[in-house]
């Protein structure tokens, strides 16, 4: 976990990995708010309202990264069979990451909409649903591995 | 094939916990409990922070506005006797005490009737905060120190190593602590329940 959080602020791999990540999560977002209707003019990291100056950026802490670190490492640190791992870490990444998504894009209406309420679901909310989305899908992948016949063999614990 | 959707053990855990999210959230916004939270760590800070820190900050203070004002020994070359003030933002306090509710929430599904639980993962919710308060004080003096002669400061030299130390330092206690603490304290004081959570081999 220190490892990936420690990796992630290097600047080769802010530049190489986690900036693209993030603009290609503000054009996902873009793609789906234009695909159900909405107004979006997405530009690098960020969405903006049209014909405005308001937007919401994606930055670090918004961007799911951290809590998709913290699924891996737990993944990774389960007693279960290498490959059950790899099922571990695309669910269990894939379920924050989609969440996060659907973080970036309600934070893009409310913003419009109120800027209480935006602050709210952005310092409140949303990091409290990473969090239960998360620990949710972490658990049902751990008793479903270890409910498979090769998972490694059981530690003892006091 | 056994069963791999929510069951027994982990839907009663789970049920339990959105019922203390909803419940403490509720009680935490209701009560202030975001301003008591930061009134203590306040306490703490101004005592702790100039005894940790000594050689770079001299007191810590409030403003009306809410906002904490550091006094650092970094001197001003413009006036004589002056030196730096680095302000602690709202927004700061705010996400260092905000994962508080959720901690609480996670020790308290797993057993509600284990108040010294509760009581210690409080405590550690509000040291959490305090060492948040501080690195985000510690990477503020780091930056400061790296730009004293464009600021006209007198300020130490920092080392690569400990400017590396202060920017990791800080994005771990602002931007991760707020999501792994509330699951770390939960682990640690909850370790036996969430194990059960877990199928037996």
């Amino acid at each position: 976990m220190l490892l990936g959080f420690s990796l992630q602020i290097l600047p080769w791999v802010d530049s190489t990995l986690i900036s693209p990540y993030l603009h290609g999560l503000a054009q996902v977002c873009g793609w789906l708010i234009d695909a159900f209707g909405g107004s979006v003019r997405v530009a690098g990291d960020t969405l903006w309202q049209p014909f405005s100056t308001v937007g919401v950026r994606i930055d670090n802490g918004c961007s799911g990264i951290e809590a998709a670190i913290l699924m891996a490492s737990a993944v990774l640190a389960f007693p279960v069979a290498f490959r059950l791992k790899v099922v571990g870490l695309l669910v269990g990444v894939g379920a924050i990451l989609v969440v996060n998504v659907f973080r970036v894009i309600s934070l893009f209406y409310l913003l419009q909409y109120s800027q209480q309420w935006f602050d709210w679901a952005h310092l409140y909310l949303w990091d409290l649903l990473i969090v239960l989305d998360g620990l949710l899908a972490f658990f049902l992948w751990a008793r479903w591995a270890r409910r498979r016949p090769t998972h490694a063999i059981d530690r003892t614990v006091g | 094939m056994q069963s791999t959707a929510l069951s027994g053990d982990l839907k009663r855990w789970f049920g339990a916990l959105l019922f203390w999210v909803v419940l403490l959230y509720v009680i935490w916004s209701a009560l202030g409990g975001s301003d008591a939270a930061i009134a203590m760590v306040f306490q703490i800070s101004r005592w702790l922070i100039p005894l940790v820190m000594d050689e770079s900050v001299q007191s810590v203070a409030a403003t009306d506005t809410g906002v904490w004002q550091v006094v650092t020994t970094f001197g001003l070359k413009s006036v004589s006797d002056g030196f730096a003030v680095v302000p602690i933002s709202t927004h700061i306090q705010f996400r260092a005490v905000m994962p508080i509710p959720l901690t609480l929430s996670l020790v308290l599904s797993s057993d509600f009737r284990r108040l010294d639980r509760l009581v210690v993962a409080a405590a550690a919710g509000i040291v959490v905060a305090t060492l948040t308060v501080m690195a985000s004080l510690a990477g503020a003096l780091a930056a400061l120190s790296s730009e004293s002669s464009n600021m006209g400061l007198i300020a130490p030299e920092y080392s690569a190593i400990r400017h590396a130390f202060s920017s990791l330092l800080t994005y771990l206690m602002v931007v991760v602590s707020p999501i792994v603490s509330p699951l770390l304290i939960w682990a640690v004081t909850c370790r036996r329940s969430i194990l059960r959570l877990f199928p037996q081999s």
